[in-house]
C-alpha cells in the first residue's frame, strides 16, 4: 500500500483505500482500477492524494495467485491474439482479477 | 458425393445410440408419455422410480447446488413438481449418457456440470424464468461429444490427436475429422429424443448464439456459460482454451461487464461448493 499525490497516479493502479470527499462521502471504492478519465475527474474534484496497492505490498500468496491467474488467462486466450474483441475481453478480465486481489488484500490488512 | 455418404454413415452410427444398453428403457417410455397430453406426473415419476440406479442418479443431481434446492428433494415426484418435466428428462439423459463413458470422459462431465452452474447463474442474473432449464441445457451442451466418442471411438482418438498436434479447438478438430462437429450431433440427438425446442436451440446453437431464432436467450446463456466454465478451468472440454465469445451476445442478454463480474464472484464460491460435494 502506498500513499501518493494524485499527480503520480497512473491508469491501471488499484485503490487500496476508498477516495472520499472532505465531508466523508465516498467517491471511489476500494479496489477500483484507476483510468485516465477517473484521474482527471479526481483532479477536477480537487482530490490531492490517494492510497494505491502495488505488487510489492501484496503478501506473497496474493501476488503469486494473481501471477498464476494472469498466466492462465494468457494461455487460454493464446489462439485469439489477432482478435481485437477477445483481447479486450482478456484485458477486462485481467483487471477484474487485479481488483479482486486488491480487495482480498484490503480485507486481510483490515483484519490485521 | 462420397463425402455425403460418409457423413450419412457417421450419422447413422451415432444415432444407433438409441440402442445403447445403458440408456434406460425409461427414457423411451417417458418420451412416449411426453407426447401424451393426458400423462400425469405420477405416471412419469413411477417410470423413473422403477429404475433404482437411475432414480438415485437423478436425485443426486437435483439435490446438487446447481438447482438451488441442495439436499431438499427426496422423491422424483417432488423433483418433477419443483423443476418440471423437461429438467428431469434432461437429467435422465445426461446421467445415462455419461454413465457409458469411462474415466477418460470424467473431465467432460465436470466441464458440463460447471457449464450448467454458470448457465443457471447467468439466467438468474438476467431474471430468466425457469433458470433450471438453462442449467439442463448447459449440462447437455456437449452431449454430442460424448455420444460421438462412444459410437465412433476411432474418431475420438483422431480428434484428440489433432487438438494436441495443431493446438486447435475440439470443435475445429471434429470438423476436420468428421466433417461436422458436436453441435450438429446435438441437433440429431435432440430430434431423436424429441427434446423441447428451447433445449434443442440451446444445444444446437451454443457456438452460434446469434443465429438462434426461436429461443435466442437459451443459446446465448449457454454460450456465456461455456465461456465461463472454460475461464474457471473447470473440467476438461476437450481442449485447453477459451471459447470465442460472440461480440453481440452480452448486449443481446442485456448483461453489463459489471454483472458478468458479479456472476464470476458468485461462481467462485459455487464451484468450491460443487467440488466439496
Amino acid at each position: 500500500m502506498r500513499h501518493i499525490p494524485l499527480r503520480l497516479a497512473l491508469p491501471g493502479m488499484i485503490l487500496a483505500q476508498p477516495v472520499t470527499r472532505p465531508g466523508g462521502a465516498m467517491l471511489l471504492g476500494m479496489g477500483t482500477t484507476l483510468t485516465a478519465t477517473l484521474i482527471d475527474r479526481l483532479a477536477a474534484l480537487k482530490v490531492d492524494d490517494l492510497t494505491v496497492v502495488c505488487a510489492s505490498d501484496m503478501n506473497e500468496d496474493t501476488a503469486a495467485m494473481l501471477a498464476q491467474k494472469t498466466a492462465r488467462l494468457e494461455h487460454l486466450f493464446r489462439n485469439f491474439k489477432q482478435d481485437a474483441f477477445m483481447q479486450d475481453i482478456k484485458t477486462r478480465i485481467s483487471q477484474y482479477y487485479k481488483q479482486r486481489c486488491a480487495e482480498t488484500e484490503g480485507t486481510t490488512q483490515g483484519r490485521q | 458425393m462420397m463425402e455425403k455418404d460418409l457423413r450419412t454413415k457417421h450419422k447413422d452410427c451415432i444415432l444407433a445410440v438409441k440402442a445403447l444398453p445403458t440408456l434406460p428403457s425409461a427414457l423411451l417410455e417417458i418420451a412416449v408419455l411426453f407426447e401424451n397430453p393426458d400423462a400425469s406426473l405420477e405416471q412419469i415419476s413411477a417410470i423413473i422410480s422403477r429404475d433404482q440406479v437411475l432414480c438415485a442418479r437423478v436425485l443426486k443431481m437435483v439435490n446438487s447446488p446447481i438447482y438451488g434446492f441442495p439436499g431438499r428433494i427426496s422423491s422424483i415426484h417432488h423433483a418433477l413438481i419443483l423443476l418440471g418435466f423437461n429438467v428431469v428428462r434432461g437429467l435422465v439423459i445426461s446421467t445415462s449418457v455419461f454413465e457409458v463413458t469411462n474415466e477418460h470422459m470424467r473431465g467432460l462431465w465436470e466441464h458440463s456440470l460447471a457449464c450448467a452452474l454458470a448457465s443457471s447463474a447467468v439466467a438468474r442474473a438476467i431474471d430468466c424464468p425457469n433458470p433450471e432449464e438453462y442449467a439442463v441445457a448447459g449440462l447437455l451442451h456437449d452431449i454430442g461429444k460424448v455420444v460421438t466418442a462412444v459410437q465412433l471411438p476411432d474418431s475420438r482418438q483422431a480428434i484428440e490427436d489433432l487438438v494436441r498436434e495443431q493446438d486447435i479447438s475440439y470443435r475445429q478438430a471434429e470438423k476436420e475429422v468428421l466433417g461436422f462437429a458436436h453441435d450438429r450431433v446435438n441437433l440429431w440427438l435432440c430430434t431423436c429424443w424429441n427434446l423441447p425446442p428451447n433445449l434443442k436451440e440451446g444445444l444446437t446453437l451454443h457456438h452460434r448464439p446469434m443465429s438462434a431464432m426461436l429461443y435466442p436467450t437459451m443459446a446465448q446463456v449457454v454460450h456465456v456459460g461455456d465461456f465461463l466454465a472454460r475461464l474457471f478451468g473447470q473440467g476438461n472440454p476437450g481442449d485447453d482454451q477459451i471459447s470465442a465469445l460472440d461480440p453481440h451476445v452480452l448486449n443481446a442478454l442485456g448483461l453489463s461487464f459489471g454483472q458478468l463480474f458479479a456472476i464470476m464472484d458468485h461462481l467462485e464460491g459455487e464451484f468450491m461448493r460443487l467440488a466439496l460435494e
